[in-house]
């Protein structure tokens, strides 16, 4: 029996080892293009529970409504996808961006944003799992939602104060 | 201890490769972001010298104790390679690591080591003596936990969002590739049982061949400048500009319409 683990170990870490290096290969060269063509798009409600979409980091949602607003897992898997994205979107702004370029701070704190985001949505969705009218689970994604709309509006500011360049591509992607 | 030609060969790319690698290290200031990588090489070529040179004279006794002991502080290079992969990968956000992942990825290297304790339990030649099961055991279970050292690093960075320097993706993938080797080699050795000296043989000249391999990419990827993205070029950038001022004029346009 040992013997079979030890082979299956081997197998699944070589087919790890090509995923993880195939998939940072792609990612050293993508342009703006295909960083944004990984955003998902925002059909699960964000617009309605943000006071203002970009440009704010409150939103309208309490922890009792917020499941149901942001189409549950749906929501929170797109936001757990799009923290990812944003970070990349950033870290690409800050090596095209004209002028001083984008301060070490506040791409510091859109990656704490984008670490809490889905860190937030993992702790829902796995409470969620293990209690389905879990008010843990709602609270968590209450947290995410939050987090993710800070991190929305850092963007924001991003681009439209230290790399007006991408300014028009970035509401655009949005 | 007497060598073949093609051993010879085998070990004597492996050492200018080594040479050459501590070189490019040098060159390329490497020291400071990966002393523990620069320190392994260094190690690596001296003890080859020195195995080459008087360690083929000493009585079998000493050679074996030597070529256990330079094992084990190989191993412990290694492990201390991939703690300095992570602290790399870490570095630039660490600051920004909630309390909890930090605890997740600390709880993640004792969950290694069990894998690696008991994965690498498995019955073993009884003609051998007990040094030489302790030595295949530890070369079995330190195969086994760097790669899953390294599959908790890569995999707790993908579920953040972490990105790869160069460099370090590099010495990574050089790494890993090794390592992979090191496993099937080791897999190979128990599967047949450490009965054939001449497959025996045969795998290991498979590793230093795999080995020479890793440190013919690693010279050649970390003796290059680290790449950046293709700039716009100055007629997409002015197109760009003039499209950011119309934007901010709108914007300027609508708060005022807004205030009203």
């Amino acid at each position: 029996m040992l013997p079979l683990v030890q082979v299956l170990f081997t197998a699944l870490v070589l087919a790890y080892a090509g995923y993880w290096r195939r998939h940072h290969s792609r990612r050293r060269s993508e342009s703006w293009d295909d960083i944004v063509a990984k955003l998902r798009p925002n059909d699960w409600g964000y617009e309605d529970v943000t006071e203002r979409y970009l440009y704010s980091d409150q939103i309208t949602a309490t922890p009792e409504d917020v499941w149901g607003r942001i189409s549950g897992a749906r929501g929170l898997w797109a936001m757990y996808c799009n923290a990812s994205v944003l970070v990349r979107l950033a870290d690409y702004a800050a090596e095209h961006g004209d002028g001083q370029g984008v301060p070490e701070e506040l791409l510091e704190s859109i990656r704490t944003d984008a670490f809490h985001t889905r860190i937030c949505v993992l702790m829902a969705l796995a409470q969620h799992v293990v209690s389905r009218s879990s008010i843990a689970a709602r609270v968590s994604a209450h947290r995410a939602t939050l987090t993710y709309s800070t991190l929305l509006r850092r963007m924001t500011l991003v681009f439209q104060e230290h790399t007006a360049i991408l300014f028009p591509r970035f509401l655009d992607a949005m | 201890m007497d060598l073949s030609r093609f051993d010879a060969l085998l070990l004597a790319l492996s050492l200018a490769g080594q040479l050459l690698l501590f070189l490019v290290t040098v060159r390329s200031r490497l020291f400071r972001p990966f002393p523990i990588f620069c320190l392994y090489i260094l190690y690596a070529s001296v003890s080859d010298i020195a195995f080459v040179t008087f360690l083929r004279h000493v009585s079998d006794r000493t050679y074996d104790l030597a070529y256990f002991t330079d094992n084990v502080a190989e191993f412990l290079f290694q492990i201390g390679i991939l703690a300095e992969v992570a602290r790399n990968v870490l570095n630039p956000v660490k600051r920004s690591l909630p309390r909890m992942a930090r605890l997740i990825l600390i709880g993640l290297l004792p969950a290694a080591l069990i894998l690696a304790l008991v994965l690498s339990r498995n019955s073993q030649p009884s003609k051998l003596d007990q040094w030489s099961h302790y030595f295949i055991h530890l070369s079995f279970a330190v195969a086994i936990l760097r790669l899953a050292i390294f599959a908790a690093i890569a995999g707790f960075s993908q579920v953040l969002g972490i990105g790869w320097k160069n460099h370090v993706l590099q010495i990574a993938t050089g790494f890993l590739a090794y390592s992979i080797a090191v496993l099937l080699v080791e897999l190979l050795h128990r599967f047949s049982d450490f009965a054939h000296p001449p497959l025996f043989h045969l795998h290991e000249q498979f590793r230093i061949i795999v080995w020479c391999m890793v440190l013919g990419y690693w010279s050649y990827a970390l003796s290059r400048v680290e790449a950046t993205r293709q700039e716009f070029s100055p007629k997409m950038a002015q197109f760009l500009i003039s499209m950011s001022e119309v934007a901010r004029g709108n914007r300027t346009a609508s708060a005022r319409w807004y205030r009203k």
